[in-house]
């Protein structure tokens, strides 16, 4: 297990940095993707398959078709002007704040499981408990398809007359 | 086990969070965010896994999912707004969307 453990980890990280640092949106959105996968089966090997499930078709799916269609939309594009922030300065930011994190989270004591008799099932959680959070999150995405189709909308028209012109 | 967890957390959020100092293009950004997010996600799981209370971060992290993927449909859909009023997708050229 604890091989399985390290292999996903390993390559969750370099699926990561691949994503944020290839050449190329397109790619960048398919490793993004392999992010997304190994992102669901660590989720899954710690013991909450519902949640990866939800991780691997929203994540996987969903946001990756969004990144496809954004990118055949807008093309790929390489910004080669100056970064406001120097890369040597953007490393020791990272390295040294996550690294002084990572440091203290693995010196610490790690709290150990609690036996709790009266666990909540978690379809009574969700349904019940947090009721409100559940309507909010609904509407939350309702509102967004409408934000994007109402931003997309002059963009696609536009696409579609000069494809009629042409 | 719990450590190698930990290490990828953290190595998720500082990868996503020095992407985002560095990067430009609009697109790459919600590809720094998404990946932020994974780790803040998987950090949310191994909470509930050490204080039993699975549920309770199965449900948070649900609701991560969620505004993760409006702010990432929101995000694509203002890079597409910027490439076609600007003819980039340049993050400083965002100001002139509202001239």
């Amino acid at each position: 297990m604890p091989l399985v453990y390290f292999l996903v980890v390993a390559a969750l990280i370099y699926s990561a940095h691949k994503a944020t640092r290839v050449k190329g949106l397109l790619n960048a959105a398919l490793w993004l993707a392999g992010t997304s996968c190994l992102t669901s089966i660590l989720v899954y090997i710690l013991g909450s398959p519902g949640l990866a499930v939800i991780e691997l078709s929203v994540g996987a799916g969903l946001v990756t078709v969004l990144f496809v269609f954004a990118i055949s939309i807008i093309g790929d594009e390489k910004i080669t002007s100056d970064v406001f922030v120097p890369h040597w300065l953007a490393i020791s930011i990272s390295v040294v704040s996550f690294g002084m994190l990572a440091y203290f989270l693995i010196a610490q004591h790690m709290p150990s499981a609690q036996s709790v008799t009266t666990s909540p099932i978690f379809s009574d959680l969700f349904w019940e408990g947090r009721k409100i959070d559940i309507y909010l999150q609904g509407a939350l995405f309702i509102s967004g398809i409408l934000g994007i189709l109402l931003l997309i909308a002059p963009a696609v028209s536009k696409r579609i007359k000069e494809g009629k012109n042409k | 086990m719990n450590t190698l967890v930990i290490i990828a957390i953290v190595s998720l959020i500082a990868i996503g969070f020095y992407c985002l100092i560095i990067t430009r293009n609009i697109l790459k950004i919600i590809v720094a965010l998404q990946v932020l997010v994974k780790g803040a996600m998987i950090a949310m799981i191994l909470a509930g896994k050490l204080t039993d209370q699975m549920e309770l971060a199965q449900s948070m992290a649900i609701t991560i999912i969620v505004a993760d993927t409006i702010v990432a449909v929101i995000g694509l859909a203002m890079s597409i707004q910027l490439r076609e009023k600007t003819g980039t997708c340049d993050i400083h050229s965002i100001s002139k969307l509202k001239r």
